[in-house]
């Protein structure tokens, strides 16, 4: 895949490094020259001098033929106007811009673009970190519509089924990690002591979620499926 | 009518000027202090509010939910994308005009809603028409045809 990424500061060099290292063909865009050595020396990719909210440079820099667009920039309005081109211009598929504003980030995602709202996610988990939290904040989808929790089977809760814990419509269980394997649950599956399930969970049943697994330990490690 | 502009700088203070003298009821949203004060000392009168005008809350404050046209006059695209983004939202459904300094961005504001299309201003854009017509108009550069003589 080509990715395309605006703006070379810590979350854009960071992410540009990991999907190079997964053999994606990156191509960062940043003003200043100098933010380029935030790549460090054994990164492959391209890298093109420029603003991101030009429709010369970002064609200049392949976005015809990217297959995503990030904008990590340190403006909100630079975010949403970059991906505004980047969709309506050169009709990038995936888009995703940084945007710290949670109202605006809902905004804009009524036009399209996918927003990631580092306010929300960062104070969530703060929060878990704080009160010890049962559960994991993998994910929220922003402003608290829906989260994605994690926890661990007790020694209580072994034997019982994925059915005992779900709740129509407030919490779901959509993957069981044992030991190494992550699978996909059916209503039946069993849980057995120290899986670790990942449930989308609505935000008025967080505290639900909280005393069914009440004796979880508090998970620390993050699910990969 | 009212009229709601973002960006206090040159263009806003002397747009102002001319609306109010016309008797139309003006609100400017400016970020910065000094700014709204070099304004209300040039229109004798106190028609700002101090604040980021890509703010929801702001443009609340000053009234954005009666407005019957928006100007979007900072100096940056960017800023004034955002502004209509915002504009876009109200259900008084305002009048939306914009500045724009980069002509390729025009495309964007007169994309975000079709039935009731943006008015983009690239003063670079009239300034280039310009030009070209002036070209067009002399025919072609003397240092041109001395270029191909020589």
């Amino acid at each position: 895949m080509r990715y395309l990424i605006v703006g070379c500061g810590r979350v854009g060099s960071a992410l540009a490094k990991l999907l190079d290292a997964d053999n994606h063909e990156v191509i960062v865009v940043d003003e200043n020259p100098a933010a380029f050595k935030r790549l460090g020396t054994r990164f492959k990719g391209h890298v093109v001098v420029g603003t991101g909210i030009d429709y010369d440079v970002l064609k200049r820099s392949g976005a015809e033929r990217a297959d995503g667009f990030i904008a990590v920039t340190n403006g909100d309005n630079r975010n949403v106007m970059a991906a505004l081109i980047a969709q309506r211009m050169f009709k990038i598929k995936r888009i995703v811009a940084r945007i710290y504003d949670p109202p605006r980030g809902q905004m804009y995602r009524e036009l399209g673009i996918d927003t990631v709202c580092p306010t929300t996610i960062g104070a969530k988990l703060i929060r878990d970190v704080l009160t010890e939290a049962p559960w994991d904040t993998l994910q929220s989808f922003d402003y608290g519509q829906v989260t994605s929790l994690s926890a661990t089977i007790s020694n209580e809760n072994a034997g019982k089924r994925v059915a005992d814990f779900e709740r129509p419509g407030r919490i779901r269980i959509a993957a069981i990690r044992s030991g190494k394997s992550v699978r996909v649950p059916a209503n039946d599956s069993l849980l057995a002591e120290g899986d670790e399930i990942n449930a989308i969970v609505a935000p008025e049943a967080i505290s639900e979620f909280a005393t069914l697994f009440e004796t979880a330990e508090p998970v620390v490690a993050r699910m990969t499926a | 009518m009212f009229i709601l502009i973002v960006g206090g700088g040159k263009v806003g203070s002397y747009l102002t000027r001319a609306l109010l003298q016309q008797s139309h009821e003006v609100v400017v949203v400016e970020k910065q202090e000094r700014k709204a004060k070099a304004m209300e000392i040039l229109l004798e009168t106190d028609v700002t509010v101090v604040g980021d005008g890509c703010d929801p809350q702001v443009l609340a404050e000053a009234g954005i939910a009666r407005a019957d046209v928006v100007v979007a006059d900072t100096g940056d695209d960017e800023d004034n994308l955002v502004v209509v983004l915002i504009a876009k939202k109200q259900s008084n459904k305002p009048r939306c005009i914009a500045r724009v300094n980069n002509p390729r961005n025009k495309m964007i504001f007169e994309s975000l809603d079709p039935d009731d299309p943006v008015t983009v201003i690239s003063s670079t854009e009239i300034l280039l028409h310009i030009l070209n017509e002036h070209v067009q108009a002399i025919g072609s550069y003397p240092s041109a045809e001395a270029g191909s003589g020589g």
